[in-house]
């Protein structure tokens, strides 16, 4: 047995703390049931599996993250390379895009009446497609 | 002592209850033997979870109990310090590592929010009417030595009980406190002068409480 008491502290408060102790330690509402330990266990374990399956789709998502990541690679190096070598081509395109965007847009502004055609148009096209949809509905 | 007796004496601990003086630890080495290290945590198995828990339980809520003075909330850290046990990833702990294990996990959670629940418990303390009349000795005497108990510091408690009622060596003790173990002999010193103390105040002898 372990003795933890210390000479410095007198024979009578020695005792005294031993004799409160014991007291303590017979106090009977320490007999009241113990909560049980079934739910510990099974909450434990439930929460246990959940975990691991959880831990384990993780795993097995990995792999494919990497394949996904990988091909994400490939096509920006492929795009890359291709760029590179495409370049004086790319830049004539750009070039001559660039020309014929700012004649149309030259032009627009020119003629008010074809910018207004322009942006009609659509509004017609998908105003028309909407009643023959709604025509078809009824009938 | 909840350490040896995880070791083959448990079952008289149970029948023993709380009854029995204040030293628990039998006569015996107390210091464990390796007993059966296997595997742990997600492999115990039901049967084997509650011997564990029918061993060390009682202990152990006897222990938070002093150290939280709240009957439920020690039963609720009582429940997630075995919890807590069960899922943990760990090496495989023998009988005494378990044990010291699952008081420190105790002590942890019984610290973390202490200041909030004593608060709690004062506040439900106060809302509580007093009983008419004077108590009966003997429940007087209890209220005292509680009283007198919870003038400690939480380590405190935790010292003096773990030392004076689990009957743990210096080295258990500094192990579940996580303190250095030259530490605990001093500290130990310093908590039973101050319970002396504070039962001296209430004017109780060791007669009393016989």
């Amino acid at each position: 047995m372990t003795r933890h008491g210390d000479s410095t502290l007198d024979l009578r408060r020695e005792a005294l703390v031993d004799a409160a102790l014991a007291r303590l330690a017979a106090d009977p509402a320490d007999a009241a049931p113990l909560p049980d330990p079934e739910p510990i266990y099974w909450r434990a374990r439930v929460i246990g599996r959940l975990t691991e399956r959880q831990e384990a789709a993780e795993r097995a998502a990995r792999p494919l993250e990497l394949v996904q990541l990988l091909a994400g690679l490939a096509v920006a190096a492929v795009a890359a390379v291709g760029a590179v070598w495409l370049q004086p081509d790319l830049l004539g395109w750009l070039a001559r895009a660039g020309g014929e965007a700012a004649a149309l847009g030259g032009g627009l502004t020119d003629d008010p009446g074809r910018l207004a055609l322009l942006v009609a148009a659509p509004l017609l096209v998908g105003a028309g497609l909407a009643g023959l949809q709604l025509l078809s509905e009824r009938g | 002592m909840i350490w040896s007796l995880a070791l083959g004496a448990g079952a008289s601990a149970e029948a023993d209850g709380p009854g029995k003086g204040a030293r628990r630890r039998p006569a015996g080495d107390g210091a464990g033997t390796p007993a059966d290290a296997r595997p742990e945590g997600a492999s115990l198995d039901e049967e084997e979870f509650t011997a564990l828990y029918h061993r060390v339980a009682r202990p152990l809520r006897a222990y938070l109990r002093r150290l939280t003075g709240d009957p439920e909330r020690a039963d609720d850290l009582l429940q997630e310090t075995f919890y807590r046990f069960l899922r943990a990833d760990r090496p495989p702990l023998d009988d005494r590592q378990r044990t010291t294990y699952l008081y420190r996990t105790a002590t942890r959670l019984a610290q973390d929010g202490w200041r909030r629940a004593a608060r709690e418990r004062r506040r439900r303390e106060a809302a509580r009417p007093e009983p008419e009349g004077a108590p009966p000795p003997d429940r007087a005497l209890a209220l005292d030595l509680d009283r007198a108990f919870r003038e400690l510091a939480p380590r405190q408690r935790a010292l003096v009980w773990l030392a004076g009622v689990e009957g743990a060596s210096h080295r258990e003790i500094a192990e579940v406190l996580g303190l250095a173990e030259t530490s605990v002999k001093v500290l130990l010193f310093r908590a039973r002068r101050r319970l002396a103390r504070a039962l001296d105040r209430r004017g109780l002898a060791a007669e009393d409480l016989r």
